[in-house]
């Protein structure tokens, strides 16, 4: 009985871990672009044994959850940063052809023109294409539907060249991360669904793209600490039962002898 | 056991001591003069997967995956291309440019630029904002690093030698004739292309009966205008004008040597009555021989010849003929013995320049700057001192001189990247081409020097202005800030972890 005790114990201590790494990861994220923080759950785990009367054994990470509620903006300045204000991933394209989700709307302009994000994966246009940005543009500018209208010519204005296309999933918290703040479709996040920003009917009615600003991570520093120290302070509990299940079971030990 | 927040937490500490590092050197730089700001931004690192997500059935729903991160690593440090504000230093050579571009410097000028390139790997360009120029002792226009700065110039300075070749050996210019006192014609050699003359180079052959010159470049100088009349250089035939006796004929052999030739038939070849063909009304005893050169454009620049006295009996030195506007005399003088009087004498060429005296046609030829102390304006024989220069808004450089006369040099050459961004920073304010920054597309602003690069319309240059860095302090304290506060949780991760290895450690 003691040895299962340990046992509960030990796999507790295992998932308290889990739970702080998650905690840890959030708090090492709270300056990356777009970042979605984590919420590790845990549920109760009955005991398989048989004929066991001793009912609960222990806890299991049922989910770590990805919280994807709005992080603030801030300003950059620059054109090419663009923040989604409301429901709504960008995609891009990786080297492999996959294309893949992401709330970091850090965007650069490569060689080429083509817009792309820090690790060069193309962000992906309404017409399931890179955007390439022309050579004689001028000027270029994107609206808050996502719109990409370039100034070829001070005289004609600025024309409208090509849209970004934002992706929204019935349920976003079963993506699967990959890293890189990038997204992957999973068995349970449902398909992409494609709409632009502001798309009448779309999940993405409500959503604008913020040219000149980026999504902050979402991680709550207050919040993330006091967790910490809760789980902290779990562990130090869980790891007092193993303590006392030892000691118990030194003291049957010592019975036999 | 291993702790990964533990790690998660050191990793998270170092990256972020990155992004403070950024924020340093953008503090540090404030004051630096056209200084961009970077700016450090991170990707999340990869997840391992602790529990499987699975898709809903008819029986069960569908279950998340459940994810733990581990930690954060730099997505890029980029360079923020923005405008700096304008700060006024009264310089005229302090540039400030405001709008897209870059100025085009470089450390090594070895290639020959002649051909009118606009591929700036052919000098090994840098590029840079920092426009505090300064003139060097040459007159260049150089950084405060000692770069040359690069534009497209319409000419080379008068003070410069163009192409020079300080000694021809053997090389004959009268062979065998009597020569008589030379008259005066305005000769005019054009250069059918720009007034780019290549570098003579030494021969040793005496082909012609009358004399060589030296070898010019044979692709280059195409034809020859000899009073009103033309001679396609190639193949000496002569066309709009005739050559009328005692004309300088300059023709070029197949061998590419440039022959002059006496001509006294209007045939090319010298012949017997050589001597009396010429006028020896003005100048018995002295020859004079003027020699102009000057482009299609009616540019005239200088050929000097100066002849040393070889076998025969001539017996004097010659002086040389020099062109020189100040004085105003474009003539050799044979002084001494009547020349027409001497048989079987030679001279020899001992030194050949060329020099642009003034140029009316845009050459485009991508050059560093050099701002004359002395150039000539329309009359070719008046040589003003430089007073002033100034820059224009568009990067025109022209000079002033006492009165007013003014020469509009060439424009100042700017670059234009596909992606800025992409450019590789290398100290002292100088950016160097990278593999994702497009290739360097140069240009004049909003000029025509080269159709295929953006003409940059909305970029001027302000003269006796610097660009400001535009680092914004109170920007960069709120991210250092954060940056910070980033970096005390990272802490408190690692000891909370540190205090769980110790509550084990108990077990």
């Amino acid at each position: 009985m003691s040895f299962h005790t340990l046992k509960t114990s030990g796999s507790s201590l295992k998932n308290i871990q889990f739970a702080i790494d998650a905690v840890s990861h959030n708090i090492a994220n709270i300056n990356t672009t777009g970042y979605k923080k984590q919420q590790p759950n845990f549920e109760a785990v009955v005991n398989a044994h048989a004929g066991m009367n001793d009912g609960l054994s222990g806890t299991a990470m049922s989910s770590n959850t990805t919280v994807f509620s709005q992080g603030s903006l801030k300003s950059t300045g620059t054109y090419s940063d663009l923040a989604i204000n409301g429901e709504g991933f960008f995609g891009v394209q990786n080297s492999v052809g996959e294309v893949v989700y992401s709330r970091a709307g850090h965007f650069l302009i490569d060689r080429d023109g083509s817009m792309v994000d820090p690790a060069g994966d193309y962000l992906m246009s309404v017409n399931g294409s890179k955007i390439t940005l022309p050579a004689t543009a001028q000027s270029v500018e994107v609206g808050i539907d996502g719109q990409v209208n370039i100034l070829f010519d001070v005289v004609s204005g600025y024309e409208s060249y090509d849209q970004i296309q934002l992706a929204t999933f019935m349920n976003p918290a079963g993506l699967e991360k990959i890293g890189n703040n990038n997204y992957r479709e999973s068995l349970n996040s449902g398909t992409p669904i494609f709409s632009t920003a502001g798309e009448a009917g779309a999940k993405t009615s409500g959503t604008s793209i913020i040219s000149g600003a980026l999504e902050l991570g979402n991680t709550n520093l207050s919040e993330s600490l006091t967790e910490l120290m809760a789980y902290q302070r779990s562990y130090q509990a869980v790891s007092r039962t193993s303590s006392t299940a030892d000691e118990i079971l030194q003291a049957t030990i010592n019975l036999a002898s | 056991m291993p702790i990964p927040s533990l790690f998660i937490g050191a990793t998270a500490l170092t990256t972020m001591q990155e992004g403070i590092s950024v924020i340093a050197n953008n503090i540090a730089n404030v004051n630096t003069t056209a200084y961009k700001a970077s700016r450090v931004h991170y990707f999340d690192q990869t997840y391992s997967d602790k529990k499987f997500g699975s898709s809903p059935t008819t029986t069960r729903g569908g279950l998340n995956p459940g994810q733990v991160g581990t930690g954060i690593k730099i997505a890029d440090i980029n360079t923020i291309h923005s405008q700096g504000a304008l700060k006024s230093t009264g310089l005229a050579s302090d540039l400030a440019m405001n709008g897209d571009g870059f100025f085009v410097v470089t450390d090594e000028l070895t290639a020959d630029l002649s051909t009118n390139s606009n591929n700036a790997n052919t000098f090994n360009a840098h590029y840079t904002r920092n426009g505090h120029f300064l003139v060097d002792a040459d007159q260049n226009m150089v950084t405060s690093d000692g770069a040359f700065v690069m534009g497209t110039m319409l000419y080379e300075p008068l003070s410069a030698r163009i192409k020079s070749v300080d000694s021809y050996q053997n090389i004959t210019y009268f062979t065998d004739q009597s020569v008589g006192p030379i008259n005066t014609p305005d000769y005019v050699a054009t250069d059918g292309i720009g007034a780019n003359l290549p570098v003579p180079v030494p021969v040793s052959a005496n082909t012609s009966g009358i004399g060589v010159a030296p070898v010019f470049d044979p692709t280059l100088l195409s034809e020859l205008s000899v009073r009103g009349g033309v001679v396609d250089v190639a193949s000496g035939i002569t066309t709009g004008g005739a050559l009328l006796n005692g004309d300088l004929l300059i023709s070029r052999q197949s061998d590419g040597q440039m022959v002059f030739t006496f001509d006294d038939q209007n045939s090319g070849t010298p012949a017997s009555t050589f001597s009396a063909s010429f006028d020896t009304t003005q100048q018995i005893l002295d020859g004079v021989l003027t020699i102009q050169l000057s482009n299609q454009g009616g540019d005239v620049i200088q050929l000097r010849i100066r002849l040393e006295p070889g076998v025969g009996s001539f017996d004097e030195v010659f002086q040389d003929i020099n062109y020189d506007p100040v004085l105003g005399s474009d003539t050799m003088v044979f002084s001494g013995a009547d020349p027409s009087t001497q048989d079987g004498s030679r001279m020899t060429v001992a030194d050949v320049d060329l020099r642009y005296l003034s140029v009316s046609q845009i050459r485009d030829l991508v050059d560093k700057i050099k701002i004359p102390n002395f150039f000539h304006v329309q009359d070719p024989t008046l040589e003003v001192e430089t007073i002033e220069y100034s820059i224009e808004s568009d990067g025109t450089i022209s000079i002033y001189g006492p009165s007013s006369e003014n020469l509009n040099l060439g424009r100042l050459l700017v670059a234009n990247f596909t992606n800025p961004d992409g450019l590789s920073a290398k100290g002292n304010s100088r950016y160097e081409e990278s593999s994702n920054s497009g290739v360097a597309a140069l240009n004049v602003i909003g000029g025509p020097f080269n159709s295929s690069a953006p003409s940059l319309r909305g970029t001027s240059v302000v003269s006796g202005a610097l660009e400001t860095s535009n680092v914004n302090l109170a920007e960069e304290f709120s991210e250092m800030i954060q940056q910070q506060r980033g970096l005390q949780a990272q802490s408190r991760t690692i000891s909370t972890s540190d205090e769980i290895l110790q509550t084990i450690i108990n077990l």
